[in-house]
């Protein structure tokens, strides 16, 4: 016997099963960055060609905590790594509408200095980190726009 | 056979020939500078009538007259003189020195009697009253004399003071100088935070207990260094080098050729000068007897600080705990732009 299934049918399993097996997103590239595949650490990496990495981290909300509790954590961690914070953190919000904070740093490495940015966002079961940073000489200007655009872009499944 | 004619006749040639010789002898004395040949005064039956050298004077016979004393080529302590001075101190002498715990009675310290204190920074004088009459009580031939019956000590204080402040400590110094010399001691040696003074040894005991007023004592020690034994073998070789030099004048004067007379001259400049050696030791050990040292080292006390925990200090920063989140570490740029 031979079964026939509709094609709206099976992308619709399809996507359901890619839903419930991991965290998933999409996000705009920023222009003049590439995407950096079979990436380990995190779930989507691109650079530019002068240095400006962008990145996405997802982790599992364990323990389980709020964006206030992540936010805290992150910024404690960062501090005592020689992190110096670069102004206030900010809310912002995803493009699919989930609340964030991003959190701007500044660190000296070797007499260079280095932008760091990090917004974090939580769901129930994951925590999203899109982390982007560089030579401060190189994240700025469009990159910096850029990188900021495509962050906010983000959709968090 | 004499008769008793003759024989006197015989005695006051004797007589006559050896004051002769006697001064004969003190011309030779005389005229060469010489101090210590003795003269011949040796004088028998067959004595020439003219005056001759002491040196060239016959050997004496037994039983002749016994020549007059031969003078001292210089002063010495003779031992029967420091047992004196030990055992019956002159009314100036200084009291006894104060007891060592466990020792026995301490002689009084064998330093000048009477001596005036010295200057700051000098030595006292060495007792010429008692070296002089050493040498006269010197016994001729006495191998051993007697030994002191009391032990002959050093006292060697120690103190450690503080005092209130910087400005305070010169001034105190100054004091305890002040204090020495009172007592009849002087000033051995000074520097910025110490000094060292001797004082009399019958006055040690009082010494200290002035120095402790002048400041709170922190450490104080207080040595006594028995030197009895080696004081007394210094008497016993003393006495029997005064006796070889004796015999030595005797001998010279009884030389009859000049290579002996030589020889006999070098033999007596070594005894004596081993002689003036052992003096110069024994006086050194009577003078560190005589005298006590103390040394006071001062230091300034350190001012207080008031520290009141949780009052100015700051407090610590917060504890910083670990959270069991394996990743969070790995945030960073260090991650991030690691792209191998």
């Amino acid at each position: 016997m031979k079964l026939r299934l509709p094609l709206s049918i099976l992308l619709f399993a399809a996507s359901a099963l890619a839903t419930a097996c991991g965290p998933s997103v999409s996000l705009q590239t920023p222009a003049g960055f590439a995407v950096l595949s079979q990436q380990k650490e995190y779930l989507y990496r691109a650079a530019s060609a002068d240095g400006v990495v962008l990145a996405i981290r997802v982790e599992d909300n364990k323990p389980v905590g709020n964006l206030d509790f992540w936010a805290e954590a992150l910024d404690r961690q960062l501090r005592q790594g020689s992190y110096r914070p670069d102004g206030k953190a900010e809310d912002v919000k995803s493009a699919s509408g989930l609340p964030g904070r991003r959190l701007k740093y500044t660190r000296e490495n070797q007499g260079r200095k280095y932008r760091y940015w990090v917004t974090v966002f939580v769901t129930e079961s994951r925590v999203f980190c899109v982390e982007a940073g560089g030579d401060e000489e190189r994240f700025k200007g469009k990159a910096l726009e850029s990188v900021q655009k495509a962050g906010d872009s983000a959709i968090f499944g | 056979m004499e008769s008793p004619f003759q024989h006197s006749r015989s005695a006051a040639a004797r007589r006559f020939a050896a004051t002769l010789a006697h001064l004969a002898a003190l011309h030779v004395v005389t005229s060469c500078g010489a101090a210590s040949p003795a003269p011949g005064v040796m004088a028998g039956d067959n004595m020439p009538s003219t005056p001759m050298p002491a040196a060239m004077a016959a050997p004496s016979p037994p039983g002749a007259m016994a020549p007059p004393p031969p003078p001292m080529a210089a002063p010495s302590m003779a031992p029967s003189s420091v047992d004196a001075m030990y055992d019956a101190p002159s009314a100036g002498a200084p009291a006894p020195a104060p007891r060592a715990p466990g020792a026995p009675a301490p002689r009084p310290a064998p330093g000048p009697a009477k001596a005036p204190p010295p200057a700051p920074g000098k030595a006292p004088p060495p007792a010429k009253a008692a070296a002089a009459a050493a040498a006269d009580k010197a016994a001729p031939g006495s191998v051993r004399p007697a030994g002191p019956t009391a032990p002959l000590l050093i006292y060697v204080g120690d103190l450690a003071m503080v005092v209130a402040d910087e400005v305070v400590l010169p001034k105190t110094i100054d004091t305890i100088i002040d204090t020495a010399e009172s007592l009849g001691g002087y000033l051995a040696g000074r520097k910025d935070t110490s000094v060292q003074v001797r004082v009399p040894s019958s006055r040690f005991r009082e010494s200290l207990q002035l120095l402790e007023k002048l400041g709170e004592i922190t450490h104080r020690s207080v040595t006594a260094d028995d030197v009895s034994e080696q004081y007394s073998d210094l008497e016993v070789r003393l006495a029997n080098l005064k006796a070889t030099q004796k015999r030595l004048h005797e001998f010279l004067s009884r030389s009859g050729t000049i290579p002996d007379m030589l020889t006999v001259g070098r033999e007596l400049d070594r005894v004596s000068g081993e002689i003036e050696a052992i003096e110069g030791k024994m006086r050194f050990l009577r003078s560190r007897a005589a005298f006590s040292v103390v040394t006071v080292n001062l230091s300034v006390k350190p001012k207080a600080v008031a520290v009141v925990a949780g009052v100015d200090a700051p407090p610590p920063p917060p504890r910083e705990i670990a959270l069991p989140i394996d990743w969070l570490p790995r945030v960073g740029l260090d991650s991030l732009l690691n792209l191998r």
